[in-house]
Order: C-alpha cells, then sequence, then structure tokens
C-alpha cells in the first residue's frame, strides 16, 4: 500500500500550478466568422496559443450580431462577438486584393494551426484548398469546420444555426425530453448547437497536435458542424436507427420512476433518481411518506407506484424553495440540480469559490465575467486571457512580428488597417 | 456504404474486416493521432464514458475498468429508456458510447485489483474517471496513488460540479449539469416552462473531458511532466454558452427563451409537412420518419423574396405586412400559418432541396434513420456496422472528425462486461496464468 501524500486533498488548486499554460508558444492563424470556427479558435487562444483572426474590412459577421453591449449597435460591442473572441489579436485583410491573399498565406506559412470556416469554393478561390495547401505546408494542421464538411454533397448548402440544429437531429433531440406532449422538433438555447461544431474542431485539433510535436506532420482536419452535433445525440439516434426506436418516454412527472422537472416555489428544479439508493434517497429526504413503504416497511418498487406517488412528490417540492429541495435532495445521494438562470450560474457561491468567471476590461464595453475552460490543471498555469481585440488593432505589430520587414506601400495594398 | 467491423466470439477476438488482425491489438491497429497511448478508464454512465471513447476513437488503447458487484448502470437502465430489459452487454445505450473500448472486471476493493490498477498505471499515460470526487483516493488509486507509480499519468477526474468548492461532493446526471449551467432556462418555447435536456448534455460533458484530456498528453509530450485535472461536468455546458454570462454583466438581464425563433429574422421556424419525403422515396426498407418537419431561416429581403417565389407563396411577397424584415419580424405569428399551409402539403426533404437550390436556408428536421439515409451522410462515408458480442449487427455513426494523416476510427464494438480481463492481465502485464486463477479465486476479477 501507498501512503496517500498530503496533496491528495487538495491537488487541484491552480495557484499551485506554475507550469508554462498549456499551448504556449504554439501559433494560430484563423479565418472564421460567427460562432463554431471562432469558438474553436478561442479554445486554443484561452489555453495560451497565440492567435492572430484576420478579419475582413467590415469585420466578423460576429460584430454585427444583436445584443449589443450599448444601446446603439456598434462593432466592438457585439455580446456573440464578445463573447467568443476572446484572447485573440486582430488583423484585416482585404482578402480580394492579391496583396492581401499574398499576406495571409504568409502568416500562414508561419503558423502551427489554420483555423478556418471556409468552404471548399470559398478556400479555393483565396488560393488555399486543402489539399493543395498541405502539399505546400506539409507541417501545418488545417482546422475546418464548416457546416456539412469539405467533403460531400452539401458543402456549399446555405444553412444557418436553426437549419443546421435540424438537419443533426439535435433539435428532434431536445423534442424527445420533451415527453409526448411535444409536437415540434425544438433547438436548445443559448448557441449551444453551434459550439459543438468547436469544441470538436478544437479537440481534433489538439490531437493533431501531439502528432506535429512528435514527427513534425500536419495534417487536414475536416469538422462537419452539423455531424458534430449529430454526435451529441448519437445514442438516441442509434437507438432510433438500430432498435426500431426507444421506448416512448416515461412521463416527465416529478414524481416518475427516474426523475423529471418539479416546480417550486420559485422556480424549476430537476431530480434525477435512475439508481434505487437515489429514489431511496428522494423519500428520505421527503421525510419518509408512508405510501413509499409496504406493510413490512420495504420500499415499494417505484414502477408499481402510480401518479399519486407523483402528485405527492410534486407536492413536497411545491411548497419549497429550489434551494430547499436541491439540498433536501443532495444530502441523501439523490441527484438534482435548480433550473438557474444564468445570473445565478454567475453568483452561485460554488462558481465563485472555483473561479469559472473572469473578469476581463475592454476599452469600449464594460468590464465582465467569461467563463473559463471547464477543468483545472494542476500544473499548467492559467493564460492570461484578454477580452476580444478591436478591429484590426493587432495589424501593424502582426505584421512586424510574423513577417518580414515589410513596407506601409505593401500593406496598404493588402488592405491592412492599423 | 458501410465499413464493417466486426467482432467474433472465437479465442482470437476481434477480427476486423478491413483493417485485419495484429497480434496483440485485439482491436486491430489504431491509427489515429492517439495511437500508441494507453488510458485506464474508470468511467460509467454516459458523459465519462464518452469522454473517455473519444480518445479511443482518436487511437488511444483504452481500457475500461468495471466490475459485477458495482455495474455500470447504463448496462441496465437509462433515463430516457427506463429499465433495460435485456442482458448487459445488450443495453444499446453502453454500446454507444463504449466503443473501441477493451473490459477488465476488477473488483476494486480487493488488494488484488488494486495492484493490478497500479500495474497498469506503470503502463498508461492516462486515466480518467467519473466518479464522486475523492471516490478512487478513497480505494488508494486516486491520483496521488497512482503518480506514486507513474509521476508522469495524465489523470482527468470529471465530477457533477468539480472537485472543490462547497457542492463538490454533490452528484448529476446530464438534466441536473444542464440546470445548474444555465442552458435548462434558457431552452424551451418563450412561454412555456425550461426543458429537461437529457443525454446530448452527457456528451458535451464528455467532450470537454476528452479535450482536457487530449490537452494533458499534449502537455505532457511537450514537457514530460503528467498532471491532475479536475473537470466539472455543469461547467463544462456552461462553456458553451459563454454570450449569455456577458448577456448579463453588459445589458443587466438574463437571456430569453427563444424555442425555434430568432432575436431578428423572420421566417424562422420550423412548419409542419405532409411527410418526411414523397411517397415514391419509401422503398420497402424503409425505416424513417413518415411525419415530417420543415425548418426555413430567412435572414434577408431577398432569401425572403426567393422563399415566396418558389412556394407558391407570391401573395406574400407584397403584402405590407411582410414586407421588410422587422415587419415580417413583427407578424410573424400570423406568417406562420400561412407557411404552414403550403407545407402541410409538401414532403420536407425535396421541400427543402428546392429552397436551398434557390438559396434560402432551409432544412429537414430528420432523426434516426432518416439522418443515415440522408445523401450528404452517406457521401461522407457514411456509418459503420459493428456488431457488438450478444446482438446484432448495428450501424453506428463514424467519429465527428475526418484527420487525413491519423483517421479516427471505429475499429471495435463496445466490450462484453469483463471480456477482455484474460488479455490485459496476460497478454498486456504479463501476468502468469497461475497469477490470473489465484487472482480470479481471491474475488478480485468479480
Amino acid at each position: 500500500m501507498t501512503t496517500p501524500s498530503p496533496q491528495a486533498t487538495q491537488p487541484s488548486r491552480t495557484e499551485q500550478a506554475s507550469g508554462p499554460p498549456l499551448l504556449d508558444g504554439v501559433r494560430v492563424i484563423e479565418l472564421a466568422e460567427d460562432i463554431a470556427g471562432p469558438f474553436a479558435a478561442k479554445l486554443l487562444a484561452d489555453a495560451g496559443a497565440e492567435t492572430i483572426k484576420i478579419e475582413p474590412t467590415g469585420g466578423d459577421r460576429a460584430r454585427r450580431t444583436a445584443p449589443f453591449a450599448e444601446p446603439a449597435p456598434h462593432r466592438e460591442t457585439s455580446i456573440t462577438w464578445l463573447a467568443y473572441n476572446t484572447s485573440k489579436r486582430s488583423v484585416v485583410l482585404d482578402l480580394e486584393s492579391a496583396a492581401g491573399r499574398r499576406l495571409l498565406l504568409e502568416l500562414i506559412s508561419n503558423a502551427d494551426v489554420f483555423v478556418t470556416d471556409r468552404t471548399p469554393e470559398q478556400l479555393g478561390e483565396l488560393g488555399l484548398s486543402p489539399h493543395e495547401l498541405h502539399d505546400r505546408l506539409p507541417q501545418l494542421i488545417i482546422a475546418a469546420v464548416t457546416p456539412f464538411g469539405l467533403v460531400g454533397s452539401a458543402s456549399e448548402w446555405p444553412s444557418t444555426p436553426l437549419t443546421r440544429a435540424h438537419a443533426s437531429g439535435s433539435a428532434a433531440g431536445v423534442r424527445r425530453n420533451l415527453g409526448a406532449s411535444a409536437a415540434a422538433p425544438l433547438m436548445a438555447g443559448a448557441n449551444v448547437h453551434e459550439a459543438d461544431g468547436g469544441t470538436a474542431l478544437a479537440l481534433a485539433t489538439w490531437a493533431a497536435l501531439i502528432v506535429r510535436d512528435r514527427d513534425g506532420h500536419g495534417q487536414i482536419v475536416d469538422v462537419s458542424s452539423v455531424e458534430a452535433m449529430m454526435n451529441m445525440d448519437r445514442v438516441d439516434i442509434s437507438i432510433a436507427h438500430n432498435d426500431g426506436g426507444p421506448p416512448p418516454m416515461p412521463p416527465r412527472k416529478g414524481g416518475s420512476a427516474f426523475g423529471g422537472r418539479l416546480e417550486c416555489a420559485d422556480g424549476h428544479l430537476i431530480a434525477v433518481t435512475p439508481q434505487n439508493h437515489q429514489w431511496a434517497g428522494l423519500i428520505k429526504a421527503m421525510g419518509d411518506p408512508e405510501w413509499a413503504y409496504d406493510a413490512d416497511g420495504r420500499l415499494i418498487d417505484r414502477l408499481q407506484l402510480g401518479d399519486e406517488a407523483a402528485e405527492a412528490i410534486e407536492q413536497w417540492a411545491g411548497a419549497r424553495t429550489r434551494d430547499e429541495v436541491f439540498r433536501a435532495l443532495q444530502v441523501n445521494s439523490a441527484p438534482a440540480g435548480p433550473v438557474l438562470r444564468p445570473s445565478e450560474v454567475m453568483n452561485s457561491e460554488q462558481m465563485q469559490v472555483r473561479e469559472f468567471f473572469d473578469v476581463l476590461e475592454h476599452p469600449i464595453a464594460d468590464p465582465a465575467r467569461y467563463p473559463q475552460f471547464a477543468a483545472r490543471w494542476n500544473r499548467a498555469r492559467r493564460s492570461n486571457r484578454k477580452a476580444a481585440p478591436l478591429l484590426g488593432s493587432a495589424s501593424t505589430d502582426a505584421m512586424r512580428d510574423h513577417l518580414h520587414p515589410w513596407t506601409p506601400v505593401q500593406a496598404r495594398r493588402a488592405g491592412v488597417i492599423g | 456504404m458501410t465499413a464493417t467491423t466486426e467482432r467474433t466470439n472465437g479465442s482470437d477476438g476481434y477480427l476486423p474486416h478491413h483493417v485485419g488482425h495484429h497480434s496483440l491489438l485485439r482491436a486491430g491497429p489504431r491509427r489515429g493521432p492517439l495511437a500508441g497511448t494507453r488510458i485506464i478508464d474508470f468511467t460509467w454512465a454516459w458523459a465519462g464514458p464518452y469522454g473517455a471513447m473519444q480518445v479511443a476513437l482518436l487511437g488511444a488503447e483504452t481500457i475500461k475498468v468495471e466490475s459485477a458487484t458495482r455495474i455500470d448502470h447504463s448496462r441496465q437502465r437509462s433515463l430516457a429508456m427506463g429499465s433495460f430489459k435485456g442482458g448487459v452487454n445488450q443495453a444499446p445505450m453502453f454500446n454507444e458510447v463504449n466503443l473501441n473500448k477493451y473490459s477488465i472486471q476488477l473488483n476494486l476493493k480487493t488488494e488484488g485489483a488494486k495492484q493490478i490498477i497500479r500495474d497498469l498505471a506503470r503502463t498508461a499515460d492516462g486515466a480518467i474517471d467519473n466518479f464522486r470526487p475523492g471516490t478512487l483516493d478513497k480505494l488508494g488509486l486516486g491520483y496521488d496513488d497512482l503518480r506514486q507509480v507513474n509521476p508522469e499519468i495524465v489523470m482527468v477526474s470529471a465530477s457533477a460540479l468539480g472537485a472543490t468548492g462547497p457542492e463538490r461532493n454533490y452528484t448529476g446526471y446530464a438534466p441536473t449539469f444542464a440546470a445548474l449551467s444555465g442552458l435548462s432556462y434558457l431552452s424551451g418555447e418563450p412561454d412555456e416552462p425550461p426543458v429537461m435536456m437529457g443525454g446530448s448534455i452527457d456528451l458535451r460533458a464528455g467532450t470537454a473531458a476528452a479535450m482536457a484530456m487530449v490537452a494533458g498528453l499534449h502537455y505532457r509530450e511537450r514537457t514530460g511532466r503528467g498532471q491532475f485535472i479536475d473537470a466539472s461536468s455543469s461547467e463544462a455546458i456552461g462553456m458553451h454558452i459563454p454570450e449569455e454570462f456577458l448577456h448579463v454583466d453588459l445589458l443587466g438581464r438574463d437571456g430569453d427563451r427563444l424555442g425555434n425563433g430568432h432575436r431578428a429574422y423572420a421566417p424562422h421556424d420550423v412548419f409542419r409537412c405532409a411527410s418526411m419525403r414523397s411517397p415514391e422515396a419509401y422503398g420497402e426498407d424503409h425505416k424513417g420518419a413518415k411525419s415530417g418537419w420543415l425548418a426555413i431561416a430567412c435572414r434577408s429581403d431577398a432569401e425572403w423574396q426567393a422563399l415566396c417565389e418558389c412556394s407558391g407563396l407570391d401573395h406574400l411577397r407584397d403584402d405590407p405586412r411582410f414586407r421588410t424584415g422587422l415587419k415580417r419580424w413583427k407578424h410573424r405569428e400570423e406568417l406562420k400559418p400561412m407557411i404552414e399551409a403550403w407545407t402541410s402539403e409538401q414532403a420536407a426533404v425535396e421541400t427543402a432541396e428546392t429552397l436551398r437550390a434557390a438559396s434560402v436556408p432551409a432544412a429537414a428536421s430528420v432523426w434516426g434513420s432518416d439522418i443515415h439515409h440522408s445523401e450528404n451522410f452517406q457521401a461522407r462515408g457514411g456509418a459503420v456496422a459493428v456488431r457488438p458480442p450478444e446482438t446484432h449487427l448495428r450501424e453506428v455513426l463514424p467519429p465527428p472528425w475526418k484527420l487525413s494523416e491519423t483517421p479516427a476510427e471505429v475499429v471495435s464494438p463496445a466490450p462484453r462486461l469483463g471480456e477482455d480481463t484474460e488479455f490485459v492481465l496476460s497478454r498486456m502485464l504479463g501476468y502468469e496464468q497461475e497469477r490470473i486463477d489465484q487472482l480470479a479465486q481471491d474475488g478480485a476479477l468479480e
């Protein structure tokens, strides 16, 4: 037997981490807009990769996406823009011009990773067809996230987050959880489906970096956003396809055998008790009501209990706040969670103690709390994250740091905004 | 078009058709970027196993540690399906999130099993678990124990709310991760209660855990140092919705539930159709849905006009209520039944094609077999056929990434409970048969 060291109880405080940030020294060039591609590059940038975002003269489309931090639209204060572009530098290039395309290629040539969301046709127009680029720069990781993939019959289809969520099965997956009463398939909230394409690309790119660091070989990483979304529902999609469809969902009443949504005095709460000991915990939290036990004092098989049990659980929860029910269930090992508003998540003690959010300053928008990556490393220290860059704010610096000496004339031809 | 990877039940184990047999790797050679990496997988349920499965799809040799004394309950039941009536090796939910893995059956309460883990850890690159924080430490198998035998090991410990903080001992499943992250609150129709989310939430949490593992392995490759990574499944969902937190701090309030709607665009919704496909598209063996829904999004006047033109809704184009984007958005409730009067006589798949040809973003809302039947899915390689032992041939989705030089692949179905115990002990760790027999006799392999 080994003796646990003193660190066993507190191995995860980030303050102890003193190694370089995860992606220290990795260079990323991003040519992407909206959410999926920028999110992938943001995950790399927040981990310490030096990330240059190439923007057209008008900027990433996300800069024009409402809502804005200020009452009037402003290209620096779109919430979507700010959220998905932390820790990057912005370089503006006129990619309509040959000089601009040449500068882009030169920037890419000096990078480890090229993140893009451009379709094969658009990449071809830029002289960046993935296979040609791979032949030319075999050490480069070409990380592409496009709606339907670089190859296939749909690579140029028009699509939006709505149509992608439905084309992937994700919306049907959300409907499935609503139970039999739901009619139409439904997107999940925020932009979570689009973010799926970003996480898939970042994960595969990180894995490709291992190969690249080991033997110097780059490669093309082709992620279809729709397939990334599809994979999130792969279990139920598989059951529907291979097993003739799953049985109908159990009723989503609070007292149903496996849990559901409860209405508490101040909002909703989710309780889920698939294991017997968790169900026993729920019953205990309720004060051991008689209906849960048989004449011999044993817990009745919950599948045998009728609607009355569900109603009793709903009544019990309805007379209490979310927090009271949450704590009562959790101390009895019954999994539960209040349906928190984002503002409540930010103010929860758990998230504050774990420093899940850090405040980033921005030259125009007010300081705000930005979520971290969802893990703490005990060796790699957190990188110094920054708020999203002002349009073109790094154009001059990036040219100086990454390219051979250039002249103002060349830069003007390339559409660089300093 | 499917690639076939079959697992036979003979003593040779896996015999994947397309990759041939290899003397040591029973699941065939792995070509992914993590080939040559060994991971100990202590996870159970959905999120953890999917996290470890992604690492396995990327090529890592992934050994799932299981026990009949504390069985992975996804072999027996799920939130979505209730109790599964088949055997522990037949549960589709288990078989879908444990592809490419080996299974070793160990009772971790026995000293013999603990020693096996230490021996495995000596040869492993990483370990992943999703127990309540501290569970493995109590067994003497936490990070501080494993690093005694392998200082370079990378360990990801994923839990409901993380290993620190006042709620570190709380437990959860996908629906509670979504509730605690703010996503449930934001999901649903505007005038209805928030939605209880399901399995996709687990797979998102698993994706974050897999990314943490890959990041740790990459870091080790560069610095030679292992580390402990404390991952929170609730934070993993919060990480996916950063704009909603900025909404609070910069606009002073929470965002809203929008359903299928949009803050500015209309039409932007799903519309009921007469069918999923036109009747002639249904062959005898077609397993897809009969009813259909069509998603349509118009982001500009041009897309709206194109929709009107190719839908026979020409009369709406000049209707003053719908002339501009703002007007369409204001009158979206009036517009919906007008569009639905048209779609309700159409087939979703073919109508989506017509609309896309006119540059209008549109898609049939698909599920199950209709995903498998889609032309682009087929054109990108289609499903992979696997035959989990003790059940029927299954067509499963390929990995969500296509890597040109080191492809991520499905190389084997999910293992039977303890299927690879002997293999791992004798072939990977070099234990003599006598020792294995003794371990079995001592109850270590239960």
